[in-house]
């Protein structure tokens, strides 16, 4: 014989564990990750800039006609403001004759600069009101016309870059998503050199490396 | 005075509310080391590439029912994103660019078979293997296929996934009783403002289907 006091007892202990059996019916997942600071800077291939250019054989003539380069397009991208730093290595001068009392071209004879910039694209941040700004000096949209047949007044050239990296270019936010392979979500800088052929001292070949880098800062 | 009551009654009025007890509760979700679901995944590196594949991160969970009614899953979420830099004219990271489908169902040896488990449209899909055509979030919605985290957020207690009974029990500590599923989510490094972000899927299984 069982009291009923005995059986409230018993099934308020079963009440109180059946709750304490109760499954799991619900869980939870948390995706998370972090957008870091994104800058790029590339050929017109998305890839690595490593681009040559070739002023040729500079034979001096009756005029004060610059020889200059096709433009490089530099295609850059950034998810914060931005700045491009240039920095040019000596000149490296091969095959170079005897002086004689005159002068071998030097990196003072070439002009640099960036001739052109696109600041367009459906996925360009403020495409169509973008405000980015060529350092002073190198904006090289017009070169200087020699005047008797020597180096004119570059307003900058290869010997205000050499060293530290030399700010060239600035802005805000370039690009507002996607990646480096999205095509419209870049501005393109072009940047090209100058100089005019004159009776320096012969040489088979001269050269200079330009280094750009962006960075945001 | 209350009259005394005989030993049977005892168990007779016992075993009533356990078969009650057992009855409410006839669904289990787990991780698959059969403890409480409560995952973080996150995603690696987001640098944007030159790819067109986005980067993808799975989580497997594990469903027992023995209601035969069979059971369905639904799920909630929501999503935030902290910015560490001004937006500045471009976009940041949305619960709309994170991908989620269920890529796979498997079942233990003990589950009643044959059965149809049934993905709801749009979430039955691989994030991590859609063409992120002109390096752009490549998730067009649910109503087009490609479920979004956003999906989730605007429809809470959207059932993603139904099926019949799975197994006789639906007890943590038999093997082989629940029927596996993995959930993956997609998402494509962006140039999107610098920003940390998190979100939470809260999955939650029911009776019938």
């Amino acid at each position: 014989m069982v009291s009923f006091r005995k059986l409230l007892i018993g099934a308020s202990i079963v009440a109180i564990l059946a709750p304490a059996a109760f499954a799991q019916t619900s869980g939870t997942i948390t995706v998370s990750g972090s957008d870091p600071v994104a800058v790029s800077l590339t050929n017109t291939s998305e890839t690595t800039l490593s681009s040559a250019v070739a002023l040729g054989a500079l034979i001096p003539a009756n005029n004060n006609t610059l020889t200059t380069s096709t433009p490089v397009e530099v295609r850059l991208r950034s998810n914060k403001a931005y700045n491009i730093t240039a920095s040019a290595s000596t000149l490296s001068i091969s095959g170079g004759g005897s002086d004689d009392g005159g002068n071998p071209i030097a990196l003072t004879d070439i002009g640099f600069g960036i001739t052109s910039m696109t600041l367009t694209g459906a996925n360009v941040a403020n495409s169509g009101a973008r405000t980015d700004a060529i350092a002073s000096g190198f904006d090289a949209s017009t070169w200087p016309t020699p005047t008797n047949g020597l180096t004119p007044a570059f307003t900058k050239t290869l010997n205000n870059i050499t060293g530290a990296g030399v700010q060239v270019l600035s802005g805000s936010r370039i690009s507002k998503q996607g990646n480096i392979s999205t095509t419209n979500n870049y501005i393109s800088a072009f940047f090209g050199v100058a100089t005019l052929p004159q009776f320096f001292t012969p040489n088979t070949s001269f050269s200079s490396t330009i280094t750009l880098t962006i960075a945001a800062p | 005075m209350i009259p005394p009551l005989r030993f049977n009654a005892l168990v007779y009025a016992a075993t009533i509310i356990l078969v009650l007890a057992a009855g409410s509760q006839a669904q289990v979700i787990t991780n698959t080391s059969d403890g409480a679901l409560s995952a973080s995944i996150p995603f690696a590196n987001l640098t944007p590439g030159r790819s067109t594949t986005p980067s993808s991160t799975q989580i497997q969970f594990r469903l027992r029912d023995s209601n035969n009614a069979g059971y369905h899953v639904e799920a909630s979420a929501v999503f935030s994103a902290t910015t560490s830099s001004t937006v500045a004219g471009g976009a940041t990271i949305a619960a709309s660019d994170i991908g989620i489908g269920i890529t796979s169902i498997t079942r233990g040896s003990s589950v009643i078979t044959p059965r149809t488990d049934s993905i709801t449209a749009g979430l039955n899909y691989d994030p991590g293997s859609v063409i992120a055509t002109n390096g752009l979030t490549p998730y067009t919605g649910i109503g087009s296929g490609k479920a979004t985290l956003a999906d989730i957020i605007a429809n809470p207690s959207i059932k993603i996934l139904s099926g019949p009974r799975i197994a006789s029990n639906e007890s943590t500590s038999t093997p082989n009783n629940a029927i596996t599923v993995t959930i993956t989510f997609g998402l494509l490094g962006q140039f999107f403002t610098p920003a940390t972000f998190s979100g939470t899927l809260t999955l939650t299984i029911k009776n019938g289907q």
